[in-house]
């Protein structure tokens, strides 16, 4: 089915050199960590340039670099700029990092927000939201691995899969969120450099001429302006995209990481830097119909169509590419996710009087746990990507209101914050099954905000800022 | 009596294996109506040769377009107006069934209504944030 043009032996070649490249920089970066704060938020002193790499690195992810064409050559020009939209999710925690950083200098989770701004259910009901989206992002991140290598390489789907999710583990594991960032700065300057090298090749080999005359003919709908679903879906992916960032521990864990002053200057540099990814990424796809690939799977787009343009060495810097953006990612969302269970589930509900150190152990092995949970996720390939990826839409744009008043307004309560997440994912999974997925973030956002706004102004309440029990150390 | 039971075994018998022939190559699509111009059609084939598959806008396939596939696989199409699409598959010998997709998108209606609910959402989002920064900005002054 798949014509490879990367040989197996290739693909196993290169898998085998960066794994080991970044195991090794796992192991030499992990042992400098000491404490619990070493190893979950790096000794919170990540500079400018990491932080800024971290950043971009980690967001260029298969959802840029393997989604951005499914929706191109889904949803035509509209998919892809919408799919660009969400740097406007990086751009727009760039304030909110310098205000986390600033009322809990010594928080671990943007669960540990929630809990002291909101109560108890509301941090419940955030974990349950921020868990799925976690195991969504994961098991997409371990498909966009095995879906990566077959297409490319012909090797099997469950054994790339495997070895990229067995690579990350390990290295995660082994340097903690100081071994994720390190490798992030490396794997930017591999991911900005591949991209250009692929969008001059692509330019070389494609004519604009060529490929708009075949999308014209043959799929006419990609290149209309008013092709409905595409219009629907360009403020869902905004949305969906603040949503991610703004909930998410990656994210959270990020600011509470990032030197004094740094968290905002990083994230407006990051959200600049990945704008034009997706466009270059998602551009490729809209030739697939002039060079008359049959696409088995729409996810599959992406690596097939610079396969076959690029030739065999173009697909090498796309494998390298791609691997690297999908071990920054992985990496990434494995450590705040372990962050996260280690310090909300386990020391918040479980064990209460845990020590760091017990901590710092416990959330090792739940890193290798979350690495296996994840493999035997992935291994039945039951759907596309972004379908997969869209289906948590409904989820995390619940969130963005809680986070966003909850930082910056006191009328903003408890009851109101539960309510607009509930309300809000249940009415954008709604969407999800009765209208599509490109719709489900943004039905989400809605009742969510009518919720949060309605309820906490009956409420009246008046929210004491200085009262956040873990700036004092009460976690 | 005898010759007329032969008969109709006979007859039988050429028909199972008529239907079994062409039941060879079974195509399948994972939506009879797309709002969205994409759709996946499927087939499975013991032909083990290279087989075509047509698409046309007439049940009769008059006026077809044709993609050379594999025995078995998906395709991904995409990118359709609306109106009625027919597909089947055939090879040397033989012809699959026929499937029928119905491209019938949104209306625009829906889909700008859609489009200003998200826009509104966005400002009242950088509204909010740089309303509350603003503020905090100003108590830390």
């Amino acid at each position: 089915m798949i014509n490879a043009v990367v040989s197996p032996g290739v693909a196993l070649f290169i898998l085998l050199v960066f794994g080991m490249l970044w195991i090794t920089a796992g192991y030499y970066l992990g042992r400098k960590n000491k404490t619990l704060d070493d190893h979950m938020l790096a000794g919170r002193n990540v500079g400018l340039a990491f932080a800024s790499a971290t950043a971009m690195a980690t967001w260029v992810t298969s959802n840029t670099t393997m989604t951005a064409p499914q929706l191109t050559y889904q949803l035509g020009v509209w998919g892809m700029m919408g799919y660009s939209l969400g740097a406007v999710g990086l751009l727009l925690f760039a304030p909110l990092a310098g205000r986390i950083k600033k009322i809990l200098p010594h928080g671990f989770t943007s669960g540990d927000f929630i809990r002291e701004r909101y109560g108890v259910l509301a941090w419940r009901v955030f974990l349950i939201i921020s868990l799925f989206y976690a195991f969504g992002w994961l098991i997409s991140l371990g498909m966009a691995g095995g879906i990566l290598v077959n297409a490319l390489s012909g090797l099997s789907y469950h054994l790339g899969m495997s070895v990229i999710l067995l690579v990350c583990t390990s290295y995660t594991l082994l340097g903690g969120l100081r071994a994720v960032i390190a490798t992030d700065f490396v794997q930017t300057l591999i991911i900005l450099m591949g991209v250009i090298i692929i969008a001059v090749l692509v330019i070389n080999n494609i004519g604009f001429e060529t490929l708009h005359t075949s999308v014209q003919e043959s799929n006419p709908m990609l290149l209309s302006l008013l092709f409905p679903a595409a219009i629907m879906f360009l403020f869902n992916n905004l949305l969906f995209g603040v949503g991610e960032i703004f909930h998410s521990n990656v994210w959270w864990s990020r600011a509470f990481a990032f030197r004094k002053n740094i968290g905002t200057k990083a994230f407006y540099i990051s959200g600049l830097l990945w704008l034009p990814i997706p466009i270059v990424a998602g551009f490729i796809a809209l030739s697939a119909p002039s060079l008359g690939l049959m696409v088995p799977s729409a996810d599959m787009v992406g690596p097939m169509v610079a396969g076959k343009i690029l030739g065999t060495s173009g697909a090498v810097i796309v494998f390298i590419v791609i691997f690297s953006a999908l071990a920054s990612s992985l990496d990434s969302l494995l450590a705040a996710t372990s962050d996260l269970i280690t310090q909300d589930i386990y020391r918040g509900h479980i064990n209460k009087s845990a020590s760091d150190e017990r901590c710092y152990r416990f959330g090792k092995y739940i890193i290798v746990a979350l690495g296996l949970a994840t493999w035997l996720l992935c291994l039945p390939r039951l759907t596309t990507l972004a379908s997969l990826l869209y289906f948590t839409g409904a989820f995390v744009a619940s969130a963005i209101w809680p986070i966003v008043f909850g930082l910056y307004f006191r009328w903003a309560t408890g009851p109101g914050a539960v309510a607009a997440m509930l309300g809000g994912t249940v009415s954008g999974l709604f969407a999800y099954f009765n209208i599509g997925f490109y719709v489900a973030a943004l039905v989400s956002c809605a009742v969510s905000l009518l919720l949060m706004v309605s309820i906490s102004l009956l409420q009246k309440a008046e929210f004491k800022f200085e009262n956040i029990a873990v700036d004092k150390g009460v976690t | 009596m005898q010759t007329r039971v032969c008969t109709v075994s006979w007859l039988v018998f050429l028909l199972t294996v008529s239907s079994s022939c062409i039941a060879e190559i079974r195509l399948s699509s994972d939506s009879d109506i797309s709002p969205e111009g994409y759709f996946v059609l499927s087939w499975q084939s013991d032909a083990g040769r290279p087989l075509t598959l047509e698409q046309s806008q007439t049940e009769t396939f008059n006026d077809i377009k044709t993609y050379i596939l594999p025995a078995e696989g998906s395709i991904t199409l995409t990118g359709f107006v609306d109106g009625n699409y027919f597909f089947r598959i055939s090879s040397d010998v033989e012809i699959s069934n026929t499937v029928e997709v119905l491209v019938s998108h949104h209306a625009l209606s829906r889909a700008f209504s859609f489009f200003f609910l998200g826009l509104l959402l966005f400002f009242i989002l950088l509204t909010a944030i740089f309303i509350g920064h603003s503020r905090v900005g100003l108590q830390n002054d």
